[in-house]
């Protein structure tokens, strides 16, 4: 079971993501210095935290800490990439439940 | 509507009522579960759109007494749009369709309604990903509520066009619109039974909706001998050859002021003295003011209202739509067992009619009337006072039996009227035309103008050098 954090201050989004994910990981929702295997963060989120997921990152290298960022469809053009030092991936919304 | 659909909804499919806001969809819905609930069953009202606070208030303003009917509200709440219940994480399909199906599943398994009004249906879409998977949602969504045991009323508000995937899987399909302030309806698909196609009036009212069915002469009968019936003036009869017969439509047509609906009071005053009841429409006159008119010329209408066996009815033109005006005249002569009808004047009617074929809806009333055996008296109003002669500026001559038409003359170097016979369908008349007076003491009929040339121009000279001495 992967610890994830999930940093999104959508609050419905946050409780249908861990509606999802909860029933197959461990889940937390605050920043702390707990082992992650993976961080979701939102763009509020990013614009509260960013110290905390750089820090998070530079303490976990060599190793990767991902951070992904869960953005909306219509702001793809500005986030659909990695954001140096703070994200590797995008998550666009909405997303399909597989 | 039963009488649209012919006899009613078939049970246990599904209906879909369509049109834009403020036709009346949901007033249509509620007078469906009224009858359920009037009849002590089971009835939902399943709501989309608006909340069920609303409903029971627009309910009861219009009229409705809902009683025991059950409302499953499916509406977007006021805290949905707060920040805390926003999402877009996942598509609304993926979030609300299984919450919002197994309520209804719930609600329907409980009540087990005999009758389900579904409102807003096209708010659906929003919980299916595509088109192609919303048709067979929406499918499979009727058939389980049919199969449950109801018949279902649903009703989308889409635009032309973007409904069609609804209208097919619907058993029937019922249009209603709102155009130029006049509300209609119209019946454009029913499975498994005939309906009564075209336009139908519609209005909302304090006890809800009101339907009124196009007329359909050919519906209607009665047994009747054409018999001529007396205008009460021996001379009128010889012109006439006896009268205007039951079940005919006579038009009476002249310029303005020469007499048109004072004819048309004799005939039906003398209808009214042996006994048969009138009814007189006004579409330009008050009653007040042909009560005097007629009170200065001897005839005894105020008694014959009085008496009941003359009704007097101030139509507004703006306000009734032809189909309301023939009910009007329905239930009079159906009800009230008229058997002279007289529209004063095609004119007025025309206002009535004029988002629709006038000569059409003109054309169903007098057959309809004909059909019943009613004498009908159309009062006609040609433009032009003299010169060239026309029966009519609207083209309605044709659905008459009879024409009567009254004409201004130059005769002798003096104003006079004439009048005379242009039609009868069924007798001979007399094909002269003769002097028409309106006196102190009634109309007064002159002998025959013979040896006159040229009436109807208006003008008319002696065919053979001087005229007669009167």
């Amino acid at each position: 079971m992967s610890h994830i954090l999930l940093l999104l201050e959508g609050k419905e989004n946050r409780r249908l993501l861990a509606e999802l994910l909860g029933k197959l990981h461990d889940l937390s929702f605050d920043p702390s210095p707990d082992a992650f295997d993976l961080i979701l963060a939102d763009h509020e989120a990013l614009r509260h935290h960013g110290e905390f997921l750089r820090s998070r990152r530079l303490a976990e290298e060599p190793g990767l800490l991902p951070v992904l960022l869960v953005a909306r469809r219509r702001d793809a053009p500005l986030f659909a990439g990695p954001i140096p030092g703070m994200v590797d991936e995008s998550v666009l919304t909405p997303v399909e439940k597989v | 509507m039963d009488e649209i659909l012919r006899g009613g909804l078939i049970p246990r499919r599904t209906y879909l009522v369509r049109g834009g806001p403020g036709v009346g969809k949901t007033i249509l819905g509620l007078h469906f579960l009224d009858i359920s609930v009037r009849q002590g069953e089971a009835a939902l009202f399943l709501t989309f759109g608006e909340s069920e606070g609303e409903l029971r208030v627009n309910a009861r303003l219009a009229g409705f007494a809902l009683g025991d009917l059950a409302f499953l509200d499916i509406s977007p709440s006021s805290g949905q749009f707060a920040e805390e219940r926003s999402y877009d994480i996942f598509p609304p399909s993926e979030v609300e369709r299984e919450p919002v199906t197994r309520r209804i599943r719930e609600t329907v398994a409980s009540l087990k309604p005999a009758r389900i009004f579904v409102d807003g249906m096209t708010q659906l879409r929003r919980l299916s990903p595509n088109a192609f998977q919303f048709r067979g949602e929406a499918l499979a969504f009727l058939r389980f509520l049919c199969e449950s045991g109801a018949t279902v009323l649903f009703t989308s508000e889409s635009a032309e066009g973007e409904d069609d995937d609804l209208q097919f899987i619907a058993d029937a399909v019922i249009h209603l619109e709102l155009l130029a302030g006049r509300r209609r309806l119209s019946v454009v698909k029913f499975r498994g039974s005939d309906f009564r196609a075209g336009y139908h009036t519609l209005r909302l009212c304090d006890r809800g909706m009101e339907v009124f069915p196009r007329l359909l002469p050919s519906e209607f009968s009665a047994d009747f001998a054409p018999e001529p019936i007396s205008f009460g003036l021996p001379e009128l009869d010889r012109l006439t050859h006896g009268g205007l017969e039951r079940g005919a439509i006579s038009i009476i047509t002249g310029p303005s002021g020469v007499g048109k609906s004072t004819l048309g009071m004799q005939f039906v005053s003398a209808a009214a003295a042996r006994g048969e009841r009138a009814a007189v429409y006004l579409f330009e006159e008050w009653p007040e003011t042909l009560i005097r008119r007629c009170r200065g010329i001897k005839i005894p209408v105020e008694a014959m209202i009085e008496s009941g066996m003359v009704r007097l009815e101030h139509i507004e033109p703006l306000y009734f739509t032809g189909d309301e005006f023939a009910r009007m005249v329905r239930r009079e002569v159906e009800e009230r067992n008229t058997r002279v009808v007289m529209i004063d004047s095609v004119s007025g009617y025309r206002l009535s009619v004029a988002d629709q074929d006038l000569v059409g809806q003109l054309h169903a009333l007098g057959k309809y009337l004909q059909n019943m055996g009613v004498a009908v008296l159309l009062i006609n109003e040609v433009e032009r006072i003299t010169g060239d002669f026309r029966v009519t500026d609207v083209g309605v001559s044709y659905v008459a039996d009879n024409i009567i038409f009254l004409r201004y003359l130059e005769l002798r170097g003096e104003m006079a009227k004439a009048i005379g016979v242009l039609k009868k369908r069924l007798s001979d008349f007399e094909k002269t035309l003769r002097e028409f007076a309106i006196t102190p003491e009634g109309i007064r009929i002159g002998g025959p103008l013979r040896g006159l040339r040229g009436i109807l121009s208006g003008n008319p000279e002696w065919a053979e050098g001087e005229p007669p001495a009167r």
